[in-house]
């Protein structure tokens, strides 16, 4: 095994003395990255079903997180009726270890954005009714966040925006 | 200089705190942090051991081990302000370190997340202003145990809310909380999540589109270090 094999555990409340120094960087994205992780914003969106892994090395350092979460939305009128999204909520890497590993196949970003796949997959599996798409928002401004959706078959959604300007992306699951 | 005792040296698993603050000193720091426990005298170790406690322990928040962190540090006489001078208070160590030490501030400065020190901030602009949670509360027309949890740094306040309060508190909402890009898009994450919500036309759109190719990416699972941690014991 690669010593760059990351590890995921579920984040729990407990780990948060471990984030202590956890910084995703000071850009804007950076900024709100860490500040999901270490205010409340995690914890709110796993008290709404969101399941969050913490990502570490073989010694314990905390690489990053990652969240995959369900939400309830409704089809246009006259439909309306509820459908259920599947989507990342957030996802943040610590700014010590962005762009590492050099080696492409063990990038951390990259093996974070498997593990949520997978997880998301798994999810998908268990409904009666799978969806279609994997979702996601991200800031526009944000291109290397873009390029790394991209590079895992993301599709930034034409003419949707949500919030404060967001984009918004889909994936198209694997069967 | 006493030499009655060497401290236990710091080890990875009773203390990763403390391990991994030591890490982010620079390279050539590192060397005198240890020489300074070491030399320091026996009321400096003990204290140093009290602070080590305090780091280390699980019930410790992350503001206090950071607290005990740059405690620690200044009465190891590691943080000397721009004159030289040892021995000053937190804000002026911390001043002091930034110019010496940045990559140590910008630590410092993370130890709490924007939304702990907004609660500070509230904290001691209701003391300023002589307001109790209850007549904040009456203002903000919401209940006091909801500003309870944001004095508790227990939940964050939406930007309507920061802006009701700042409103009460006749102060900016800045002053409340200065990075509120932030605000706006937790706020637009946690509006994401709400059950219930209309999506747009093109929303629905992009949704029922079939014409994207499904994606080859299965995805790939990796192990828990929870589990290997416990089968290694």
């Amino acid at each position: 095994m690669s010593e760059f094999q990351l590890y995921a555990d579920a984040f729990t409340k407990a780990d948060q003395d471990d984030l202590v120094g956890f910084s995703c960087g000071e850009t804007k994205s950076g900024r709100y990255c860490t500040e999901w992780i270490l205010g409340s914003g995690a914890v709110d969106s796993m008290n709404r079903g969101t399941s969050v892994w913490l990502y570490r090395t073989s010694a314990g350092q905390v690489v990053g997180y990652g969240s995959v979460g369900v939400v309830n939305w409704r089809w246009p009128l006259p439909d309306g009726k509820y459908t259920r999204l599947l989507y990342i909520p957030m996802l943040g890497i610590d700014q010590k270890f962005h762009g590492q590993p050099p080696d492409p196949d063990w990038r951390y970003s990259r093996q974070i954005m498997q593990q949520l796949i997978a997880e998301a997959i798994r999810i998908n599996g268990e409904r009666k009714n799978p969806v279609e798409y994997l979702l996601l928002v991200v800031d526009p401004g944000n291109e290397a966040a873009i390029q790394l959706y991209q590079r895992f078959d993301f599709e930034l959604i034409p003419d949707v925006t949500y919030g404060a300007g967001l984009s918004v992306m889909k994936h198209r699951l694997a069967k | 200089m006493s030499t009655t005792e060497i401290p236990d040296a710091p080890h990875e698993n009773a203390c990763t705190f403390l391990t991994r603050m030591i890490q982010t000193l620079p390279i050539e720091q590192q060397p005198a942090f240890y020489s300074a426990l070491m030399e320091c005298s026996d009321s400096l170790r003990t204290d140093s051991k009290r602070l080590m406690a305090i780091m280390d322990a699980p019930t410790s928040s992350p503001g206090d081990k950071g607290r005990a962190w740059h405690k620690m540090l200044d009465q190891l006489r590691l943080l000397p302000d721009t004159e030289g001078r040892y021995g000053m208070d937190l804000a002026q160590s911390e001043s002091g370190a930034a110019e010496r030490f940045p990559a140590l501030q910008a630590e410092v400065e993370k130890m709490d997340s924007q939304e702990a020190q907004f609660a500070d901030r509230l904290r001691q602009i209701m003391k300023d202003k002589h307001i109790t949670q209850k007549q904040l509360a009456a203002r903000v027309e919401c209940t006091q145990p909801a500003i309870s949890q944001m004095l508790n740094r227990k939940c964050r306040p939406q930007r309507s809310t920061l802006e009701k309060i700042a409103t009460a508190l006749q102060v900016d909402i800045r002053e409340l909380w200065p990075d509120i890009d932030v605000v706006d898009y937790l706020d637009s994450i946690a509006a994401f999540e709400q059950d219930g919500q209309v999506m747009s036309e093109a929303m629905a759109k992009a949704l029922r589109d079939d014409q994207q190719p499904r994606s080859t990416i299965k995805g790939k699972t990796l192990p828990s270090r929870k589990d290997r941690v416990r089968s290694d014991e």
